[in-house]
């Protein structure tokens, strides 16, 4: 709740909030006040029928406690990021970045410290991803470090340092030799205190430097805003400034000066330094940027970048800037996983449809208790009570769940953003880049407030909007308990000539009125016109038509989308509309008509959702090409999600009764259910708007729950080591090869080669892959495909040249293969043994074929590196899914060789497939300790990603479980239906009892008519999830792990608990006495 | 139609009820069902007048009907004069509250709602303070005699207690008009007399005009007038003699007290 909202600041909205509910609950109250017994009635009905009151309790606790826990885990996470920034810079209030003389850093530290704001200043030296680490004790190497160089009078400015043991560690302590490594060392590369560590600057050529792990640090350091922002962790080592500098001053490619200053100012430490309203930080800051000529940095660029000098003002504006932080967002998470996409992008939805649940299911439950209270709702309108008089009745009614369920769900939500935080403490980190801050529960008052306030509010919006409803209820049907009148559809013309002529009875004469009465007889006749418009068509096509047009010049698509699903619905209702001119029966135009707008709400969401679809549930978001990074709002995530769904349940809900006529056929020969097998199926086929809102309500959520489960294991499963690498575990990267000292590298190429007979035991293949030429300056692949699009490759720069071994022994499943070609086996094999053939990577949105027996096509490639070397042609025939490791095409050296290209040594990778049963660290260490490749400087890279898919398990089942809450929603809404059909049907049940129905058969019936919905809304949300769950993986790969078994339980789970909730209504039918049920007839 | 009857359907400054060839017809879509075929009606003030007839003839129609519960589809209702019909719902619901009582067969009470409470709701809304609301009520219950009963909830009484609170609700307002349907038809016999000697009396003592619809004969005997229907139409409308000589509202009272006292057995 740190953020802001509309331009108000937290506190602005909580308190606006807070008035405008505590004014609408004070309006409420006065009227209740000025009138004590509909008060009374109100309160009254609270308590008196205590199951149905419970159940609304714990659907709107459920509403509550989701918005609850929206707040404050967004608060918590704004908290705890502020609590990690804090951590990492210490007491450290501004800094300045750039490239300094010394002279300058003299001068700044010397003014600095005779500032009266300030209490200390040091320079220091930070050197981003500089230099590489071996570890002795593990025998593996890092790159990428993050290197600090610090004086000891950085202690006087860092403040108070601790380990991870929690005990006081000083800069100063630090021998020439000596390191502290940050926690994120210790966590990512298994570095200890004590381990002894070679050093090395990247670019340096040198001999590493010996070190000694002194401390590891409980925390990250970072002094500059862009590390900060990024709030990433870092792989850092810290040294003493002096070392620092003499590796500068060998290596001649960094200046031996400070290029941090940092500033601590006079005060007790953290956000107290800078002084009331900034009076101590400001001075340093206008300083800094005076004698530097130093700007914040606009652009916050990450890591931080020396070319200009930028200033950091840490205190309070780093410290406490962002918007609505996630612990996610912008993190090789984002990149590497669906379900952190997922998270970031979907929560703030799945949250609003939950809440969105549980006000439909308060709506469902307040027209349940209407439909009980009916006799009693037509009496006090037949005595005198006014319309708003029920509204008030139920608005008072109304605020006491409101209150009791925002005050309890308000607690709940607070537990529930504790489990929440928990759960997501434990996700394993899926990337070196990932946020790995300590989570902590802190809900700001603010929070809260806001919490119970829109609880209260959305609540009250819906007693009120279906009060309203309930207060138009027909009294002589009411009184006498008779079905409503049907509403008879006024024709056009009928409805304006009332309009304008005064009122005549049947008999052409006229009727006298009063001008309230005209008043309203006129505004509903131009409702009814409004409406009739609508519900034809017209008006809801020209509501599409001028959304469309005002929308056209914004940003907002989800806009733009919601006009054309409007004139889709005005095309279906049109159509409808004229068949039914046309003299066609009104239950078949009805049909075509609703088909027609579920149809194209289906075709037009998935069509129109389809970007943002891939987005949130590719494995791998490279295959989407230049559409990687929409920023999706939470309003276009809402709508690619449900205009898909609410077509098809609008397609299933116009042809149920199709459905349901077979389904009745089959039952009547099922002996126990025959006599059911029309009362079980008539109700839902009759009842269609609430057993469509119902089906709705529970398919949402299956479909959500399916196509998370469904399309994250099985992108899981398509992120395994067969199908990203062809089944090689280690890799020794070609490129951080060629940055080494040639001396050192040229003869290891026959010993790699040989290690699966030198190391037998370890290594099973070793296989060698090259560039075919130098790409830095090549020029791009073509491909003969229309328009001729340019091969921009995802992950490398230009074609591999692969060896024969990876080509006979790669397991690599083929995207799609060319026509001809009976297995992917055969296309390696031919890539192989035939010149003039190559496979590549599949990339989206360039017009590669996506299908099985494409025909071959050409791809033209230059022979050399050089920027003007010509094309040669070699033949495509087979695509490697998009989630193969290499993003780029592979041919054989015989392609290589015929193409006339000279082989290229430089940029060699190698591969290497472990023996079974063998892990990646014992054949790294083997390799290491027999190859000697840490002395010389070479890292090997693990390429199995078995964190990566426990932590898109871990978050899935998060998101699954969250979602999961919601199935008590659909269930609870099936179960408030068949109560109601309890009550509406009370003389029917009373009439089959009179006719023979058991109780069991009369149990039966109703379980049956619940069945029958909560199996349809299973099948529509699970076939739904599961096409578009198929749809999505296609763009990857050609075969799609469906994990049935999972989804088999899911499905069998979500049945057993919605139909558990319909038990009880069902066996309160079943014990209606027949004499009382017949005695109201 | 009879002299007699044309002497009825003549309107007077003293008509309670006037109504001109109502029509009412049920229109379902594909089917239209005419409940009423063009009635019409006086009702003096004062009068106790019983409808009668058939099941589905349209006598409860033609009560909603006069009462405005309903609207017509043609023809004219005028109540104390005025045409109802001009009425906008709003207008309608308060001129109900003020000048209608309404007694049902299943008494309709609020079971949320004291006794007294339930009586006490329709002056409520008619904006009568609440102190002069609580007074009528609860000398509106001491006229049907349960007083006694006034904090009781309607759960906690019987089918005769409960119908004279509906009763008493009915009274509450001081309307000029009770529209009772089937006022006894959920009663046993002994308690049935009961209602209608309380609502005889009341008409004797208050001159309310009182609208019966029934089912039972010795229920309609006992009202000034009968009207019997059948198809929609009145097929006869005549006056009876003299309703039946009914014990002093005093008496009833006690009567019905010492019943209680007896343990009478609740519906």
């Amino acid at each position: 709740m740190n953020n802001t909202l509309f331009g108000w600041s937290p506190t602005m909205f909580a308190l606006l909030l807070a008035a405008l509910t505590g004014g609408i609950l004070l309006v409420v109250l006065g009227l209740g006040a000025s009138n004590t017994l509909i008060w009374r009635m109100g309160l009254r009905n609270v308590a008196r029928r205590r199951g149905q009151t419970l159940m609304m309790l714990i659907g709107l606790i459920l509403a509550a406690t989701f918005i609850t826990a929206s707040f404050g885990l967004q608060d918590s996470f704004n908290q705890s990021m502020v609590v990690d920034r804090l951590m990492k810079m210490g007491n450290v209030d501004e800094a300045v970045s750039g490239t300094f003389t010394q002279a300058q850093v003299n001068e700044a530290l010397a003014h600095l410290q005779h500032m009266p704001q300030v209490q200390a200043a040091t320079g220091i030296v930070y050197l981003p991803r500089a230099a590489r680490i071996f570890s002795e004790r593990t025998a593996l190497s890092n790159a990428d470090q993050y290197v600090y160089g610090v004086p000891p009078s950085f202690d006087q400015v860092y403040g108070p340092l601790t380990d991870n043991q929690g005990r006081r560690r000083h800069f100063a302590d630090l021998g020439p030799r000596d390191v502290f490594v940050s926690s994120t060392v210790a966590r990512d590369e298994d570095v200890r205190a004590g381990d002894r560590l070679q050093f090395v600057f990247e670019e340096q050529s040198n001999e590493a430097l010996t070190v000694t792990v002194r401390a590891v640090l409980a925390t990250d350091l970072a002094v500059t805003d862009g590390e900060l922002e990024f709030d990433g962790s870092y792989p850092e080592i810290i040294l003493p400034l002096s070392t620092v500098l003499s590796l500068s001053a060998q290596t001649h490619f960094l200046a031996p000066v400070p290029n941090v200053i940092c500033v601590k100012n006079v005060g007790r430490g953290g956000l107290d330094d800078t002084g009331p309203n900034g009076t101590r930080g400001q001075p340093v800051l206008d300083y800094l940027a005076q004698f530097f000529h130093a700007a914040p940095d606009a652009r916050g660029f990450f890591p931080t970048y020396f070319d200009s000098v930028i200033l950091h003002p840490l205190k309070p504006q780093i410290a406490e800037s962002q918007g609505n932080f996630s612990p996610l967002d912008n993190k090789s998470d984002f990149v590497a996983s669906p379900a952190a996409r997922q998270f970031s992008l979907m929560l703030p939805v799945f949250t609003a449809l939950l809440v969105g649940a549980g006000l439909l299911l308060q709506a469902l439950l307040c027209l349940l208790l209407a439909a009980e209270r009916r006799a009693e709702l037509g009496m006090s309108r037949a005595i005198g009570l006014q319309r708003f008089h029920l509204v008030q009745a139920l608005l008072v009614e109304g605020c006491g769940y409101a209150v009791i369920a925002s005050s309890l769900g308000l607690l709940l939500g607070v537990g529930v953003v504790a489990l929440e935080l928990a759960v997501l403490s434990r996700v394993p980190a899926a990337g070196t880049l990932s946020s790995h801050i300590a989570l902590h529960l802190a809900v700001s008052w603010q929070g809260l407030l806001a919490s119970w306030c829109v609880s209260a509010l959305a609540m009250l919006a819906v007693v009120f909007i279906t009060a309203t409803w309930i207060s138009r209820t027909n009294i002589v049907s009411a009184i006498r308990d008779l079905d409503d009148p049907l509403p008879a559809r006024a024709s056009f013309s009928m409805l304006i000539r009332s309009l304008v002529t005064a009122p005549r009875d049947t008999a052409n004469e006229p009727l006298p009125e009063t001008f309230a009465r005209r008043l309203t007889r006129q505004s509903a006749i131009i409702g009814l016109l409004l409406w009739e418009s609508f519900i034809r068509g017209p008006l809801c096509m020209l509501a599409g038509v001028l959304l469309f047009t005002l929308t056209a010049r914004q940003d907002e698509t989800w806009m733009q989308q919601l006009s054309v699903a409007l004139l889709i619905g005005g095309g279906g209702l049109l159509l409808s509309w004229l068949l039914t001119l046309l003299r066609v029966p009104d239950a078949l135009a009805g049909r075509l008509g609703l088909s027609l707008i579920g149809l194209g709400w289906l075709v037009y969401g998935i069509w129109t959702g389809k970007n943002l679809l891939l987005i949130m549930f590719a494995s791998d978001v490279s295959v989407l090409g230049a559409h990687a990074y929409v920023d999706a709002s939470p309003p276009e995530v809402l709508f690619s999600l449900l205009l898909p769904l609410v077509g098809t349940v609008l397609l299933v809900m116009s042809n149920v009764d199709l459905l349901g006529r077979l389904l009745a056929f089959l039952l009547r020969h099922v002996r126990s259910l025959a006599p059911v097998s029309r009362t079980g199926l008539a109700y839902p086929l009759t009842f269609r708007f609430r057993n469509g809102v119902a089906l709705a309500l529970l398919s949402l959520i299956i479909f959500l729950v399916i196509l998370v489960v469904a399309n994250n294991l099985s992108s899981i499963q398509q992120s395994s080591i067969q199908t990203t690498t062809g089944n090689f575990q280690l890799e020794i990267d070609g490129v951080e090869l060629d940055a080494l000292d040639p001396a050192h590298t040229t003869n290891l190429n026959a010993p790699l080669l040989a290690t699966p007979r030198t190391l037998r035991q370890e290594i099973a293949l070793v296989t060698r892959m090259r560039f075919a030429y130098d790409p830095h300056h090549a020029r791009p692949i073509r491909l003969s495909l229309p328009g001729n699009p340019m091969y921009t490759s995802t992950k490398s720069p230009g074609p591999f040249v692969v060896d024969d071994t990876f080509l006979s022994n790669t397991t690599m499943p083929l995207f799609v293969r060319a026509r001809g070609y009976g297995s992917d086996r055969q296309v390696w094999d031919t890539v192989r043994d035939r010149a003039g053939y190559a496979v590549l990577q599949y990339i989206g949105n360039i017009g590669l074929p996506t299908i099985q027996g494409f025909a071959p096509f050409m791809a033209s490639v230059p022979q050399t590196g050089d920027p003007h070397a010509p094309y040669r042609r070699v033949t495509v025939i087979g695509l490697l899914p998009s989630n193969a490791y290499w993003g780029t095409m592979f041919f054989s050296e015989k392609t290589e060789a015929s193409i006339g290209a000279t082989p290229y040594d430089r940029f060699t990778f190698y591969y290497f497939r472990l023996q079974p049963g063998v892990s990646v660290s014992q054949a790294a260490s083997t390799l290491n300790n027999e190859l000697g490749l840490n002395r010389l400087g070479i890292a090997l890279n693990s390429l199995v990603q078995d964190t990566l898919d426990a932590y898109t398990a871990s978050l899935t089942l998060f998101l699954a479980s969250y979602l999961a809450m919601g199935l008590l929603f659909g269930a609870f809404s099936i179960s408030v239906i068949t109560s109601r059909a309890v009550v509406e049907r009370r003389q029917q049940i009373g009439m089959l009892r009179a006719l023979g129905f058991s109780r069991g058969l009369v149990q039966r019936s109703f379980l049956l008519e619940a069945s029958f919905v909560i199996t349809l809304s299973l099948l529509a949300g699970s076939l739904l999830a599961w096409w578009l769950a198929y749809q999505i993986t296609s763009q990857a790969a050609q075969t799609f792990p469906f994990p049935l078994g999972t989804v088999v339980l899911l499905l069998a789970g979500s049945y057993l608990v919605a139909v558990l909730c319909t038990a009880p209504p069902a066996r309160r039918a079943s014990r209606v006495p027949p004499a009382e049920a017949l005695r109201y007839e | 139609m009879t002299v007699k009857q044309a002497s009825l359907l003549t309107s007077t400054d003293t008509d309670q009820v006037e109504a001109i060839g109502v029509y009412k017809t049920y229109d379902t879509g594909k089917l239209k069902v005419e409940a009423l075929k063009g009635v019409s009606l006086h009702i003096r003030r004062g009068e106790v007048v019983a409808i009668m007839g058939p099941s589905g003839c349209g006598k409860t129609t033609l009560l909603n009907c006069l009462s405005g519960l309903d609207s017509v589809t043609a023809g004219v209702v005028k109540i104390a004069g005025q045409d109802i019909r001009a009425f906008s719902d709003r207008e309608l619901t308060a001129f109900r509250a003020r000048e209608m009582g309404f007694v049902f067969q299943t008494y309709n009470l609020l079971p949320v709602l004291t006794g007294l409470e339930n009586v006490e709701l329709p002056l409520l809304v008619s904006g009568v303070s609440p102190g002069e609301a609580r007074a009528r009520a609860r000398a509106s219950i001491e006229r049907v005699g349960l007083l006694d009963w006034a904090r009781h909830r309607p759960a906690e009484m019987s089918g005769g207690q409960r119908q004279r609170f509906a009763i008493a609700r009915a009274l509450a307002t001081m309307p000029s008009i009770v529209w009772a349907d089937e006022p006894t038809g959920a009663l046993d016999s002994t308690t049935n007399q009961e209602i209608i000697d309380l609502m005889l009396s009341l008409n004797r003592e208050h001159s309310l005009t009182f609208v019966w619809v029934t089912h039972a004969l010795e229920v309609a005997r006992q009202a000034s007038r009968l009207i019997t229907m059948r198809d929609g139409q009145i097929e006869e409308d005549r006056r009876l003699l003299a309703a039946r000589s009914v014990p002093d509202t005093q008496e009833t009272r006690l009567s019905t007290g010492a019943r209680r006292e007896n343990g009478e057995q609740h519906e």
